[in-house]
């Protein structure tokens, strides 16, 4: 395209101030967003403290299950932590409850493959770091959605006669994105 | 005086609007009303108001059975068709002092590129917006203005900005509204192409509300961007004016982004439930017809105050 006349120093000036405006805004918006992604709200049952991120949808605990919480929003496989307490016997290591709890994760997910495991240390307590993917497909079968593939990860601490586990679960495009959070939720853990 | 160049072309001015010098000619055309860009304007919004009511009945009516492929094709089609009817209407109506085809078509693709090559990879990779901005009122209004309307306002004003805006064809005041709409129409058609490719396909009938609201939306927006800018270029503005009239812009794409979830989203009740896409229709024409309106009245009052000066 032809150009005529260069830009005067007044219509410099302006656009300098158009794009500092535009990143101050966006600034702005980004400290909203950091915000209200790290709201929580304080969680205790059966012992253990936590801070779990506000706004998430909480279901019923069951079977040893403290805490289920899903985030709302977005579409496909919602993001997820549950935190379980299991009785155990006083003295048993962090990767013995990892084996148990490997054979139930068995039973409960399609096609789960260990990724990883290792020993953690987090806040202090020792623990068994497990990491997997599995293939989740919706229960209701009128739905015609496609399953997906989720990772997850479960932390597992021995506090006395019983394991504490953490666990999340996201699918395989937020897993990365979503981990910094549940780090905070893992730090926070107190039981 | 005599020793001023013309803001537009560079040649021996006689003639200023504020601090801006211009030739005879250039003087003539910056003073210019160009009812064809007004009248495309108005045109447009009705066109596309009438354009989803006949999608919509013909949806009702015949009830097509498409499989998914001609679905996102059908789709693809339907996101296309709000730029050709404001190319048309206004091609129709500004043939006497016509912008040439190839640099409105030039910002129409820059638009596009910008929405998909910086917008959409921001808002589906960084910032998440499905995952936060609804959390309430206040964020879901906040996050619009400072994130959504800034981000595409910028980029809208930049694909005019750093393009057309120092060329002789931008020879006046309303040309700035004229190659914004043309930017703001780029980025909906790639938003809406974007919504039908990432859903595999939309429903026909609530689909072409969808687009229209957008198209109508972003032409809106930009359009006001565009007169900031027409007189950016042929008056002398303080340093303020460009950023208020971003700032305004993309406050108002905000408050629209809030407003449009406010009266369509989902309701449920003992009766069944849904959402209602036509309040959001009614909501793009009212703000198209207005903004169409004040512009209209804006530039015409510059341009008598210039004269009578």
């Amino acid at each position: 395209m032809d150009t005529t006349t260069k830009p005067s120093l007044g219509d410099r000036y302006s656009d300098w101030a158009v794009i500092v405006v535009t990143l101050v805004a966006v600034l702005l918006g980004w400290l909203l967003m950091s915000n209200v992604q790290s709201r929580s709200v304080a969680f205790e049952a059966a012992g253990v403290k936590a801070l779990i991120p506000a706004g998430w949808l909480t279901d019923k605990a069951d079977k040893g299950v403290i805490l289920h919480t899903t985030e709302l929003g977005g579409s496909g496989f919602g993001t997820t932590y549950q935190l379980e307490v299991v009785p155990v016997a006083g003295g048993v290591l962090p990767a013995q409850v990892a084996g148990l709890y490997s054979v139930k994760r068995a039973q409960d997910l399609n096609t789960v493959r260990v990724l990883d495991q290792q020993k953690v240390s987090v806040n202090g307590h020792d623990g068994y770091k497990v990491t997997y993917a599995y293939v989740n497909a919706d229960p209701d079968v009128t739905l015609a959605n496609v399953p997906v593939v989720v990772r997850g990860v479960d932390y597992i601490f021995v506090a006395g006669d019983h394991a504490v586990v953490a666990t999340y679960r996201a699918s395989e495009d937020n897993y990365e994105t979503d981990f910094g959070r549940f780090r905070r939720f893992l730090e926070s853990l107190n039981f | 005086m005599a020793d001023q160049v013309c803001c537009v072309c560079g040649k021996p001015a006689g003639r200023a609007i504020g601090q801006r010098a211009f030739c005879d000619e250039h003087f003539e055309s910056a003073n210019s009303q160009r009812k064809g860009v007004w009248r495309s304007a108005w045109g447009q919004v009705i066109a596309l108001v009438v354009f989803v009511v006949l999608v919509y009945a013909v949806e009702g009516f015949f009830k097509p059975a498409f499989g998914q492929t001609a679905l996102v094709l059908a789709g693809v089609v339907l996101a296309i068709v709000p730029a050709l009817i404001w190319m048309a209407f206004f091609y129709q109506q500004d043939r006497l002092e016509p912008e040439p085809k190839g640099y409105v078509a030039s910002v129409f693709i820059l638009a596009m590129l910008v929405a998909a090559a910086i917008w959409l990879p921001l808002e589906e990779n960084f910032f998440h917006l499905s995952k936060w901005m609804y959390a309430d009122t206040l964020t879901t209004l906040l996050g619009g203005i400072l994130i959504v309307g800034f981000i595409q306002e910028f980029l809208k004003y930049a694909a005019v900005r750093y393009s057309v805006y120092r060329s002789a064809e931008f020879d006046e005041a309303t040309d700035g509204v004229v190659y914004a709409t043309a930017a703001g129409l780029g980025f909906a058609t790639v938003l809406n192409i974007n919504f039908v490719i990432s859903n595999g396909g939309v429903d026909l009938g609530t689909g072409v509300i969808r687009i229209a609201i957008v198209a109508l939306a972003q032409a809106s927006f930009a359009g006001i961007t565009g007169y900031f800018l027409g007189r950016a270029k042929f008056e002398s503005e303080p340093l303020w004016w460009m950023p208020l009239g971003l700032t305004l812009a993309a406050v108002l794409n905000g408050l629209f982004f809030w407003l449009r979830t406010e009266i369509t989203q989902s309701t449920v009740t003992l009766t069944g439930g849904g959402s209602n896409p036509w309040y959001g229709l009614a909501l793009a024409a009212v703000m198209a017809g207005s903004t169409a309106a004040i512009l209209t009245w804006l530039i015409r009052r510059n341009i008598k105050s210039a004269l009578a000066a």
